[in-house]
């Protein structure tokens, strides 16, 4: 056979394998039904899971806006299914849904109450292990419904589940009352016996013509199961010992006793436990770096006893939050925190003993909280705007 | 009459020898489950123990410069059980082949193209390798010079991007392992991660200046060594407990890659990384074993065999575990043993020989 | 079977008779002249076919003596002809008389005033003088001719060439004539050693082919090849240089050109520096340059003229255009069909959102639009000069926004199509090889995927590792690593610190570029006030 020939033999043999077996996995943008949002709520019958998932009209998106929506043009279409597992559920939503769904884009993983109370893992399992679903999805508990949750009015976006994912993100820089977690997070905390996983909560409040979803609260689950919340005084006292402050206000008095809001530019956390006498002690230290805000007083602020004075207060504030959270934790017998990891890091022997009962243990330890708070910049004015 | 015509140079050969290292940068993941945490201590013991083995290797090539493998067996061991010698090198080189195409195959097909028929990945990659043997080894070096600067690149590159995940105390606490865990997971490591480079001892002879192979084999060793260290340090450091659940954990990682929302989504790293590593190691059993059949059977040139041997490796790769979870039992507690065979014992028994054959030769010129 | 069997035989017997049945030659032969003039006349008639443009001029001169020049009308310098030759034969005042006995050495030493003249015995040398525009002498009683080189005609002149323009550097292109190439060259590079060495290829057109190399710097087994390979050349004519192009390369069926072609003296001199060899082939103003390896794509001699760190930002650019033309519609294709999760999510809403109403695949889309792309670069060369610009109006805004509107192809894909479309032209040398290899690559990606680019390139790089140009490898500064060739491939390292000429090119003694290099010279600092410190 002449090189030629063989070559050409061979061009074919390829082009052959190539062709008939190549386009398994091809899928136009067009066929693809892309999620961005999941509610996972307890079925109507016992031991039957109610899945919804948000899918994107990607006609309607188009921000040029050649076929604006209009009146009711929604970019979304909800679908909801309910199923023994998840995985069945989300299989049979193909029987409404034109289009296969789509995971990799998905957004936000909310679970309704009902299913957070009744043990998440065998809810998340399917999220774990499928290759589409992606690990940095934001995790969230419902006040009511997930269903509920993703029907809400996305307000200034075109997508409730992005409306809801922006909103956590924006929570937890600007105001820090709750926790913004990804499912990678909650993953770590699940595997870990003696951390309790948190999620933020996602109210519904119904003004009547619309519902709009609202971030309030962190969910405490112990185990897999929710027992309880923090508010929102409760949820930063977590982010502080968690050093994942990144902004907010704290509302003090002043000297005079007129309010001032004095806003939070960055802080940082840690904790380290000892082990004193057999018992646990931890220690808490929080410094923190802030502004003057706002005040509704007609006193200076920026004269240095005022500081002073006020980079008390807010220590003392800090500290308050940080207090309730540890009391809150302590009232559900959950680690939010890690202390019981913490302990495992630092002293491995003495925690094979302790593991088990780290339960009664944690509400038995003894917290110190340092802080240290600090008032950098007054804004633009110093003292306000009235007569001298 | 050589059947290889070909010269490499030095620095060629220490770039082939670190590609050909760098899959173990993928495969580590047998390891994780058992070792957790500590796995970067398992790499430094094996990494140890890895550069006395590599000594011992190089003297067996320096011993007979300019002689591959077989061609060393038929000396040392005489024609006949130098045959079988390197019958069953072959035979284990070929199945180490095998192997590595049945995970790539596997990888693609968890991970990226669910839905692709089980041999399709498997054809194409042994087509590439199969134009590449038939290139010579030449050609497989230039290559691999390429692909091995880029893999460290991408690693760097993924851990620059990860810096801020990191967080140290994922090491802690360390060393709570049973110490038979401990042991097995060097074991692991050193027999599928460091020592397949004693199918090299096929192609040391085509350096160009056989005197001076210690230094580059003991250099890219090291090189390597260091990339797995990086690499496991990184893993362990961003994933932590997570790892042990984690089928692939460098795939976990490169999903965790999310840089002001813009540099995210960057699993496409890890794909091509697999894929070149791949590239490399099976081009190089897959050279190995062709060029040592046709010295088996006395051929003029290897190049004959390489579709027959493509084609076998085709048909039983991809149907070569029932299920991923069997390769998975498989690597972690048969293949150490299978591997030690013909990585350990069977070339510390050609350097005996040697040691043996060297004493009564000299003894019978001092006689004779 | 049978029938078979004899169509095998019968085309064999006809190969091997093929030799045999050329036409009747004309008398090619070694055949000498008589002496005689008329016989000899009747020779060269019978050797060159009856034409219009083949001069006979029969003279008178000196004391009887016959004599006769035969040249071709519009080959050589009809003025010349006269004055040097005719004039001072025939035009003779009564006080120089010619001596008694005159013979053609007297003729060629005393008489004639032109500068090269030759004296030819056999038929076939002067015949072939006379095709290539020489003036032949024939006297009575000679029996040899005097080729007389007075060649002069028509030539495009020297223009800037139209292929390959810079910013910054000459001007100067190559022409048709090979004469002037080599002045050309000559200019270049004033060296004793330059040699040219001419060849005569082709069967029928007897085409000139010059290999022009720097005697000490080039290798001589790269000369020895050069020639080799030459001499195996059996063809009809050699029209252009790419016939021997296409002939002397290593790997005719690749892709990838090996050998290089330019039309500028300064590129091909600064070439011939490093050590390469050029073949010059008269009548076209294309000079090959062997040697060549890949990155010489990417560089272009304004690199040189321009300063480093600019020069070097170009380099990258270049190299980073080249895979952009020949990756992003295979790339895009890949991602919007097999690998969706790896586009950004605001990113894939506004694809998915184009591609609505589409009724194509991506494959398809992207294949068409490139086809149609080809098409208008095609079209755009033939055209003649004021059309052209409507067309490209024409074929590339409306058609594209057309398309678009009505709703054939996604707005995205000819985003990509266009940045394609303009990066391929930043590397002229390899448009052949990057347009398959795009076709080829967008193939790929639309049956795998990810993967099947990534096979596809690995097969590129395999099959450019595996190639040599005339025993350098095709990927040279790279891939056997070369540290100074290195300093030249993605950077344009500063002229002072590239010391050393490319590994394997020149002879390996002579790798020194320069011999002293002013940065080696440090300047003292002047001595002021040092007299103080002592005081």
């Amino acid at each position: 056979m002449k090189t030629g020939s063989r070559m050409m033999k061979t061009v074919q043999c390829f082009v052959m394998i190539v062709c008939l077996c190549g386009c398994m996995n091809s899928r136009e943008l067009n066929e693809l039904g892309i999620v961005m949002g999941v509610g996972i709520d307890k079925g109507d019958e016992s031991g039957t899971v109610r899945i919804t998932a948000q899918v994107v009209k990607a006609g309607e998106i188009a921000s040029t806006g050649k076929n604006s929506g209009g009146i009711g043009g929604k970019a979304y279409v909800n679908f909801t299914d309910t199923g023994n597992t998840v995985f069945s559920a989300v299989r049979d939503i193909t029987t409404q849904s034109s289009r296969k769904l789509y995971f990799p884009h998905n957004q936000v993983l909310i679970l309704g109450r009902s299913a957070a109370e009744d043990g998440v893992t065998k809810y998340l399992d399917f999220f774990m292990r499928d290759p589409e679903t992606r690990l940095n999805v934001y995790i969230l508990v419902a006040d009511g419904s997930a269903e509920d949750a993703l029907a809400t009015d996305p307000q200034l976006e075109k997508i409730p589940a992005s409306a809801i994912s922006k909103l956590v993100e924006g929570e937890a820089k600007s105001t820090s009352q709750a926790m913004a977690v990804e499912l990678k997070d909650f993953k770590d905390s699940l595997m870990v016996k003696t951390n309790a996983p948190v999620a933020p909560i996602v109210e519904i409040s119904d003004d009547g013509e619309k519902k709009t979803a609202k971030i309030n609260g962190t969910a405490v689950f112990k185990g897999d199961k929710m027992v309880g919340a923090l508010d929102k005084t409760e949820g930063r006292g977590l982010l502080w010992v968690l050093g994942k402050v990144e902004g907010g206000i704290i509302e003090t008095t002043s000297s005079q006793g007129n309010p001032v809001s004095l806003e939070i530019v960055r802080a940082k956390g840690k904790f380290s436990p000892e082990l004193v006498d057999g018992k646990v002690k931890i220690t808490i230290t929080i410094s923190e770096e802030g502004n003057i805000g706002e005040e509704a007083g007609t006193e200076n602020l920026t004269a240095l006893p005022e500081v002073a004075f006020l980079e008390k207060q807010k220590g003392e504030v800090i500290k308050n939050e940080v207090t309730a959270a540890i009391k809150k934790a302590q009232e559900l017998h959950a680690d939010i925190f890690g202390f019981g990891e913490s302990i495992h890091h630092k002293y491995p022997e003495e925690w094979k003993a302790m593991k088990d009962q780290w339960d009664e243990l944690f509400s038995e330890i003894e917290v110190e909280v340092k802080v240290e708070a600090k008032l950098r910049l007054s804004g633009r004015i110093s003292a306000p705007a009235v007569p001298k | 009459m050589r059947l290889e015509k070909g010269v490499i140079t030095n620095t060629q050969l220490m770039f082939l020898i670190l590609s050909f290292m760098e899959f173990m940068v993928m495969s580590v993941n047998f390891v994780y489950s058992i070792c957790g945490a500590d796995a970067w201590i398992a790499v430094l013991a094996a990494y140890a123990v890895t550069m006395l083995v590599a000594v011992g290797y190089a003297a067996i090539a320096k011993s007979y410069p300019g002689k591959n493998l077989v061609e060393i067996n038929d000396v040392v061991f005489g024609p006949y059980l130098g045959k079988l010698f390197s019958a069953l090198y072959l035979w284990f080189f070929f199945e180490y082949m095998i192997h590595i195409a049945y995970y790539f195959n596997s990888f693609w097909l968890t991970y990226i193209m669910t839905e692709t028929p089980r041999a399709v990945f498997v054809i194409l990659l042994i087509f590439v390798c199969a134009a590449a043997v038939r290139s010579g080894i030449e050609v497989i070096a230039r290559c691999s010079m390429v692909f091995a600067i880029m893999v460290p690149i991408m690693a760097v590159f993924a851990a620059a991007l990860l810096l801020k995940d990191m967080k140290l105390f994922h090491f802690l606490p360390i060393l709570d392992l049973p110490p038979k865990d401990f042991i097995q997971s060097v074991h692991i490591i050193l027999t599928i991660q460091f020592c397949d480079i004693v199918v090299l001892l096929m192609i040391l002879p085509y350096a160009e200046d056989n005197n001076k192979i210690r230094k580059p084999l003991l250099i890219a060793v090291s090189l390597g060594a260091a990339l797995l260290l990086f690499t496991v340090l990184m893993s362990t450091a961003v994933l932590g407990a997570r790892m042990n659940n984690s089928t692939s954990v460098t795939f976990a990682i490169t999903r965790e890659i999310d840089v002001a929302k813009v540099l995210t989504r960057l699993d496409v790293l890890i794909a091509i990384t697999l894929l070149i590593t791949v590239f490399v190691k099976v081009a190089v059993f897959y050279y190995a074993t062709v060029l040592g059949l046709a010295q088996i059977f006395k051929l003029r040139s290897y190049k004959p065999l390489i579709v027959p041997v493509g084609i076998l490796a085709i048909a039983i790769s991809a149907n070569l575990y029932p299920s991923d979870m069997e390769q998975v039992y498989c690597a972690r507690y048969i293949w150490p043993f299978n591997a030690s065979l013909f990585e350990f014992i069977l070339p510390a028994i050609t350097l005996i020989a040697i040691g043996v054959r060297s004493l009564t030769g000299s003894k019978k010129e001092r006689n004779g | 079977m049978i029938n078979y069997l004899k169509k095998v035989i019968r085309f064999r017997k006809r190969k091997k008779n093929s030799g045999k049945e050329r036409p009747e030659a004309r008398q090619e032969t070694d055949a000498a002249f008589f002496g005689e003039l008329e016989n000899d006349l009747g020779l060269l008639r019978g050797a060159i076919a009856e034409s219009s443009d083949l001069i006979i001029r029969t003279f008178i001169f000196g004391r009887q003596i016959k004599a006769a020049i035969i040249y071709i009308d519009g080959l050589t310098d009809k003025e010349l002809i006269s004055e040097t030759i005719l004039k001072p034969l025939m035009y003779r005042t009564d006080g120089n008389p010619l001596p008694e006995k005159v013979d053609l050495e007297y003729v060629r030493a005393e008489l004639l005033f032109t500068g090269s003249i030759d004296t030819k015995k056999s038929l076939k040398d002067v015949v072939s003088h006379i095709l290539s525009g020489d003036t032949a002498l024939l006297m009575d009683g000679a029996a040899e001719a005097l080729v007389i080189s007075l060649r002069g005609w028509k030539t495009r002149g020297i223009q800037e060439p139209q292929t390959e323009s810079v910013v910054r550097g000459p001007r100067e292109g190559f022409s048709e004539t090979l004469r002037i190439n080599t002045s050309l060259l000559r200019r270049k590079i004033k060296n004793p050693d330059l040699k040219f060495e001419t060849v005569t290829i082709g069967e029928r057109t007897h085409t000139d082919v010059c290999i022009a190399y720097i005697d000490n710097l080039a290798k001589p087994e790269l000369i020895e090849e050069i020639k080799r390979r030459l001499n195996k050349i059996e063809i009809d004519g050699i029209l252009e240089s790419g016939y021997i192009e296409q002939y002397i390369e290593d790997a005719p069926y690749s892709i990838f050109s090996t050998v290089s072609n330019s039309e500028k003296p300064d590129k091909v001199a600064a070439k011939m520096l490093e050590g390469r060899a050029a073949i010059l082939v008269d009548g076209t103003p294309f000079v090959l340059t062997v040697p060549m390896v890949f990155v010489e794509s990417f560089q272009s001699e304004e690199d040189y003229y321009s300063r480093p760190f600019f020069a070097s930002a170009i380099r990258l650019l270049r190299f980073i255009a080249f895979l952009i033309s020949i990756l992003a519609p295979a790339l895009y294709v890949a991602l919007s069909t097999f690998h969706q999760e790896l586009i950004p999510t605001p990113l894939l809403l506004s694809m998915a959102a184009a591609h609505e109403g589409v009724p194509f695949p991506a494959l398809i889309e992207a294949l068409v639009m490139l086809l149609f792309f080809e098409i208008l670069k095609e079209a755009g060369v033939r055209l003649p000069r004021p059309i052209g610009q409507a067309v490209s109006i024409v074929g590339a805004l409306v058609i594209g926004e057309a398309a678009v509107s009505a709703g054939l192809i996604g707005a995205p894909m000819v985003i990509v199509v266009a940045v394609t479309a303009v990066s391929s032209f930043t590397i002229p040398a390899q448009t052949d090889s990057g347009t398959i290899m795009r076709f080829v690559l967008l193939l790929l990606a639309g049956l795998m995927g990810g993967f099947g680019i990534s096979i596809g390139l690995f097969a590129i790089l395999i099959h450019m590792a595996s190639l040599r140009s005339f025993g350098i490898p095709y990927l040279m500064p790279l891939v056997p690593f070369d540290r100074s060739g290195f300093k030249d491939t993605f950077i344009r390292a500063p002229l002072r610190s590239m010391t050393k000429r490319p590994r394997g090119m020149a002879t390996d003694e002579i790798r020194r570029r320069n011999a002293s290099s002013p940065s080696r010279q440090k300047e003292e600092p002047p001595k002021v006030s040092s007299s103080e410190d002592s005081g």
